[in-house]
């Protein structure tokens, strides 16, 4: 595999098209985290291990068991019953790990369970016929852009608590303009990874 | 029709995309043209009102672990036969909605519909399902011709503005979906605090 190939697809998944903000993947997640960057810090981690595994266990599953039997039709039901099943499996693996982290990041990993952005990394990693480092690397950086938004719109968010916002605007209008400035700010990376 | 003050106020209060922001995923990548935005409204719609007639049965018959992995599956094969008779029948909208469509298993709309529970009679739930899904079918009807009238000049693919005013190609772009969605959620805000105060 191509480490060039590999470098292009994790920029331009963090970066030219990152998951939120050119895709609207887990813009609910962006727009509902408004407690804090440590909240949202651990919810980008966590996201960025599921997209990871996700894009693994389902590309495994794709290429080894649905393409032989000629199930392609059946991709997104067991997607979606996969990355369920994973999130599951994670949680129970972090309790027996560290009870203290697993009781932390329960309630992301039920978020993350039935979720746009990890089921759309599967996706997407299908869409583009990604082979398996590929696919990896799309989620993880995916991830990672996920993550990134999280943390800048948590931060904004606090400052924009404290500023003079029309009674209207105030809560979601306000937040979603605010990522929409973001996402104009990140078209500047357009063509710093073709692929 | 409810206890709640009837049809169309509840259907105002209910609009899910720009009153609280559940549902935006859809909203805001299909929006580009009306038609792309009226097709993934019956879609919802569609698997709304399947899946709120699978839920109680899945919630009574199952522990709840298992019962939601199965509800996943169900949401997961309604959109897949929904892009199935997208495909066979305007292909063109089916490729419109892209990996939108299979991403409406895991929407928090059709969620909601699981973690309802299974106490209310099925007349009620469908009632509500119907309800949460023409309020989404509104609201992205909404934004998608702001979007399609501001980024082509045109509504339903025929010209209305383009011959006078150039078109803002911004709106068709991301960054416009945003700021479209988050100035139509205000104006929504904007009119429902001033039926509040006249009320």
């Amino acid at each position: 595999m191509d480490a060039g190939r590999l470098l292009a697809i994790a920029v331009g998944a963090i970066l030219v098209n990152n998951f939120v903000l050119t895709r609207f993947l887990g813009v609910c997640q962006v727009m509902a985290v408004s407690t804090g960057l440590a909240v949202a810090a651990t919810l980008g981690l966590v996201a960025t291990l599921m997209m990871g595994l996700a894009s693994l266990l389902c590309f495994l599953i794709a290429a080894h068991v649905l393409a032989p039997l000629e199930l392609g039709y059946l991709s997104t039901v067991i997607y979606v019953v996969v990355i369920a099943a994973s999130a599951e499996g994670a949680r129970w693996a972090f309790s027996r790990l560290s009870p203290g982290f697993g009781a932390r990041v329960e309630g992301d990993l039920r978020v993350l369970a039935a979720n746009c952005a990890v089921l759309g990394a599967v996706l997407l990693n299908g869409r583009a016929q990604f082979g398996l480092a590929e696919s990896v690397t799309n989620g993880l950086a995916g991830g990672l852009g996920f993550g990134a938004v999280l943390l800048l719109s948590a931060g904004l968010r606090e400052r924009i608590e404290m500023g003079a916002v029309p009674e209207a605007l105030k809560g979601l209008p306000i937040g979603l303009v605010t990522v929409g400035l973001m996402a104009l700010a990140f078209s500047g990376f357009w063509g710093l990874a073709s692929e | 029709m409810t206890e709640d003050g009837g049809f169309s106020r509840s259907l105002w209060d209910r609009m899910p995309v720009l009153r609280v922001g559940l549902g935006l995923c859809p909203a805001l990548a299909v929006s580009t043209s009306l038609k792309n935005g009226i097709g993934m409204g019956a879609s919802v719609l569609f698997v709304l009102l399947s899946s709120s007639i699978a839920a109680p049965l899945l919630t009574r018959a199952l522990p709840s672990r298992v019962a939601r992995l199965c509800y996943l599956a169900v949401a997961g094969m309604l959109v897949t036969v929904a892009g199935m008779f997208w495909a066979r029948y305007t292909p063109a909208l089916r490729e419109g909605l892209g990996i939108y469509l299979p991403l409406v298993a895991v929407n928090c709309l059709v969620l909601c519909r699981l973690d309802e529970g299974g106490t209310r009679g099925i007349a009620s739930r469908l009632a509500e399902a119907f309800r949460a899904g023409l309020g989404f079918t509104f609201a992205i009807a909404v934004v998608s011709a702001a979007r399609e009238l501001a980024g082509a000049g045109a509504v339903w693919g025929h010209p209305v503005t383009r011959t006078a005013l150039a078109p803002v190609s911004g709106a068709a772009l991301a960054p416009g979906a945003f700021i479209t969605v988050g100035l139509l959620a205000g104006l929504a805000g904007f009119v429902r605090t001033r039926r509040t105060v006249k009320s």
